[in-house]
């Protein structure tokens, strides 16, 4: 999985460097900076909510401790958007609408984590903790089910730092 | 002492036993209670998994103040539109947190503390009053001055409900961590507590497996001891029996020796001219001595075959022969009890020779024919002989029957069991030592047969025994007849007769005599060994105990001395039959060996052996059955009993067995002279018998009768002593006398030209 991750960040960053990514035609919600090849705006891979419904998802339907009852999360796989913005690194650095942030090993988009735009199948508001949030595939690994996933799960996720 | 100590032990056996038992059930116990403990911890560990509620409300009360910030920025420049977004995004912010506090899984602690829920509904419910303010404009229309001074005093409200959640959730949790520690440093001790539990039974479980194994150490230990201390018994046991058999080997010498002096002598005395009473007397010493022999040998055969040294030869000899001479020996005892002896052979076995041990086949049916004697009165005894095959292998089943006085049940059960007689007043009856039968039995077994018997009381009683046999060929028949030819003419050698004792110095001094032979006496080895020095002998008989020089030692010297005797044939003769005996005169150089007592036929043959060597293992069958078994000398009592004969056994009426018999030990002449002496007396006889007729005198015709019936017997006229015998019992009529007189009269033609 690993392997092929870094081979799929490998193609990304060498091969289809040249790919660059289309500019954002609605509101950018999400900014991906720092170590990126595809980049849109600037130096950084921006992305509005129809770039990111095209991306590769998953359904996730988990338990966390901030929803009641068994919720279903929605959105595209957090490899998916990283390869889309071309990034290569070691760690993560996810920022919040209120600058809360986490760090997040690459590894940790190996596994089935998703960017989580849509909850019981509706756009998430900011009230609603969106317009993004990062989730944990909880449902096929219940050992991730603790408090250390619980604070990487950021959620008014507005920007990714990718750091080498 | 011993007992008391295993007692002792096997208690404390069971009760570390019910300790360690005991222990077992506690160790599980303990462990069941860790794993519950564990068990509890974990599930108070996934209680905690959970966000972090101290957490969230800081938060909250951050995104408050960071809206208060934010209210404070707009009121400064009411009309920067960036100011205004921000505002708007603070409050979404705020919202979703109040929220999250709301709905969050936090601890119960939290979730059910009333003051916290109080705390945050008031904050959730001034939060969403302003809801209408920012969805209005989010719609457009920007918030007028009025408006922002009232969520200024709202924000200043929530601001310090906020800082009461805080505080409070702070103090609550302070609270819920003390009781958490509290709650592990008691899960700890519990632990602590089992843990002790734990390692105080491993300690107790190794102290008392140390024990035990010390315990099995002691054990083994004792064990071995008591190993060392049965090995010790059994080898001082062991030594016992060896001294006993040692003992009965001995005493059988001490006693043999001199009883084969009066057997000896005894029989020496009967050849000399004796009144008859007197003659009467030395019979009856004979007789005795030979039956004390029979007690002896029983008892050192007895003793051999316990000792598993039971030694059988293979020998070629005539089955039917050995019936006769068996059946003929008996015939004297069963007389004395009025029994008739019937000896029943079919004609198959006629001249049939075959190969096994005649000697032990002998001793058993001597042994159960003269029990059949013993216990019959006025009654029959039969020898049958029937031959069979059996899986491809020729068989002879020997029956003895008899018409005695049987045996019951209980009885059987004894009856080959040594030293056992049927009941106890048999043997102040009947006499013997209870051995016979272990010994038949013994040895039948030994011959690869089978022995057993069925009994009625009162009707009678058939011991049978089967064997296997080999039957000889032609050409072996062929040798042994020659053998026997070669036998008959006895060259006249030159014999060292080496013997201390003075008896049997002159026993076997006549019988040479009688048999031709020249005798030098040497009384003991030395002389011997001076002797064979000087001349050259034809044969020695050697004597093997003998004071100054025994006869293993006097054997060495005279072959090692090569005088003129050293290749000279060296017998030994020894009352002591066993095996080691006759394997350390082989190893001394000795060509033969005689047990004692030594008869005229036994002397005869050894001389014939002596000039013209006989392989060993075809002795003459015939020769066989008329001489005395080794280690069981059979008393010879066709002499002193009469005989009955059965038709078609004696050849002209006249019992071959015996005529040879009295042949080789006096010679044809005196045999002749013998026979013409009994029809003289017999002429003399029947004139008595028939005045006795006349009379009538019932006791003389009984006494003469017998007398002629054992004169008769005597010089085997077995047909003559049939007849007369036939006549007793009941008053002869003079048709039966006269019919006896002519018979005697016609044998008289025919045996004396």
């Amino acid at each position: 999985m690993k392997r092929i991750l870094i081979a799929l960040l490998a193609a990304a960053m060498s091969g289809v460097s040249a790919f660059a990514l289309e500019a954002p035609t609605g509101l950018v919600i999400l900014t991906v900076k720092g170590a990126v090849t595809n980049t849109n705006v600037g130096d950084t891979a921006a992305f509005d909510f129809a770039m990111l419904e095209k991306l590769e998802s998953r359904q996730a339907v988990v338990e966390t401790p901030w929803t009641t009852g068994k919720t279903t999360f929605e959105g595209p796989l957090l490899r998916a958007v990283l390869q889309e913005a071309g990034a290569s690194g070691k760690t993560l650095t996810v920022r919040a609408l209120n600058d809360y942030s986490a760090e997040i090993p690459i590894v940790d988009a190996e596994i089935a984590t998703i960017l989580a735009i849509r909850q019981d199948g509706q756009r998430m508001s900011v009230r609603e903790k969106g317009p993004m949030m990062l989730v944990y595939p909880f449902d096929l690994e219940p050992g991730l089910y603790n408090e250390k996933y619980f604070s990487r799960s950021v959620w008014q996720i507005k920007e990714i730092e990718v750091a080498k | 002492m011993n007992q008391r100590a295993t007692v002792k032990q096997a208690a404390g056996e069971g009760s570390v036993a019910l300790i360690l038992q005991i222990l077992c059930a506690v160790l599980l116990f303990v462990l069941i209670l860790l794993f519950v403990d564990i068990a509890r911890q974990y599930r108070i560990m996934e209680d905690g998994v959970r966000e972090n509620a101290l957490w969230s409300v800081y938060q909250l009360d951050r995104e408050v103040s960071t809206l208060e910030d934010s209210l404070a920025d707009l009121r400064v420049q009411p009309a920067s539109a960036k100011l205004h977004d921000e505002l708007a995004l603070r409050y979404d912010i705020l919202y979703s947190r109040v929220d999250i506090v709301e709905q969050g899984k936090f601890g119960s602690y939290f979730a059910d503390d009333q003051q916290i829920r109080g705390l945050i509904a008031d904050m959730a419910a001034v939060v969403r009053a302003q809801q209408p303010l920012f969805d209005r404009y989010a719609a457009g229309r920007l918030p007028t001055a009025a408006e922002l001074d009232e969520l200024d005093t709202a924000l200043a409200s929530l601001a310090l409900t906020s800082q009461d959640l805080l505080i409070h959730t702070n103090a609550r949790l302070s609270h819920e961590r003390a009781d958490s520690r509290d709650l592990i440093l008691g899960l700890e001790r519990t632990s602590f507590v089992m843990l002790g539990l734990l390692m105080a039974s491993v300690v107790f479980l190794v102290v008392t497996l140390n024990r035990q194994l010390r315990s099995v150490r002691e054990t083994s230990r004792e064990l071995e001891v008591m190993a060392s201390q049965l090995s010790e018994a059994y080898e001082a046991a062991d030594a016992g029996n060896r001294a006993k058999s040692q003992f009965m080997a001995t005493m059988g010498h001490e006693i043999r020796t001199p009883l084969n002096a009066i057997l000896g002598m005894s029989e020496l005395l009967e050849l000399s001219e004796l009144p008859e009473d007197t003659l009467y007397s030395v019979k009856t010493i004979r007789s005795s001595g030979e039956a004390l022999l029979e007690v002896i040998n029983e008892i050192l055969d007895f003793s051999k075959i316990e000792h598993g040294k039971l030694e059988l030869e293979q020998r070629a000899f005539d089955v039917c022969g050995l019936a006769e001479s068996t059946v003929s020996i008996i015939r004297g005892r069963a007389e004395d009890h009025k029994n008739t002896v019937i000896l029943d052979l079919p004609e198959s076995l006629n001249t049939l020779f075959v190969r096994t041990d005649p000697t032990r086949l002998r001793q058993v049916l001597l042994n159960l024919l003269s029990n059949a004697a013993k216990f019959t009165h006025d009654g029959t005894v039969t020898l049958r002989l029937r031959e069979f095959y059996r899986e491809g292998k020729l068989m002879i089943r020997f029956e003895v029957e008899d018409t005695g006085i049987g045996i019951d049940e209980a009885g059987l059960d004894k009856l080959f069991k040594p030293f056992s007689q049927v009941d106890a007043s048999i043997s102040r009856r009947y006499g013997g030592t209870g051995l016979g039968l272990t010994i038949c039995k013994q040895i039948v077994e030994k011959l690869g047969g089978e022995l057993g018997m069925s009994s009625t009381v009162g009707v009678g009683s058939i011991f049978w025994f089967e064997l296997a046999v080999v039957p000889v060929s032609r050409e072996d028949i062929k040798k042994l007849t020659a053998t026997r030819d070669s036998e008959e003419d006895l060259p006249r050698l030159k014999i060292l007769l080496v013997e201390d004792n003075r008896v049997n110095q002159i026993v076997a001094t006549r019988f040479l005599a009688r048999l031709g032979q020249d005798v030098e006496i040497a009384n003991d080895g030395t002389e011997a060994v001076v002797l064979a020095r000087q001349q050259k002998f034809d044969l020695v008989l050697m004597d093997m105990q003998m004071p100054v020089m025994d006869g293993i030692e006097a054997t060495r010297r005279i072959i090692a001395e090569r005088g003129p005797s050293a290749e000279t044939p060296i017998i030994a003769m020894t009352a002591n039959a066993s095996d080691d005996d006759r394997r350390r005169c082989l190893d001394a150089g000795m060509s033969g060996f005689e047990s004692k007592p030594v008869t005229l036929e036994r002397l005869r043959k050894m001389i014939a052996d002596a000039t013209n060597p006989v392989d060993e293992t075809v002795l003459p069958a015939t020769a066989d059955i008329s001489e005395e078994a080794p280690g069981l000398p059979q008393p010879d009592l066709s002499d002193v009993m009469p005989l009955q004969v059965l038709p078609g056994l004696g050849i002209e009426g006249l019992d071959e067995a015996r005529h040879a018999e009295l042949v080789d030990a006096l010679g044809e002449e005196v045999f002749q002279e013998l026979v013409e002496s009994f029809f003289d007396d017999a002429t003399s006889l029947m004139v008595d018998l028939n005045q006795a007729v006349q009379k009538p005198d019932p006791e003389k015709i009984d006494r003469v009768l017998h007398t002629i019936k054992g004169a008769a017997v005597n010089v085997g006229l077995n047909e003559i002593a049939v007849k007369a015998n036939a006549l007793r019992g009941h008053p002869p009529s003079p048709a039966q006398v006269e019919l006896l007189g002519e018979e005697i009269l016609a044998l008289k033609f025919k045996l004396v030209a």
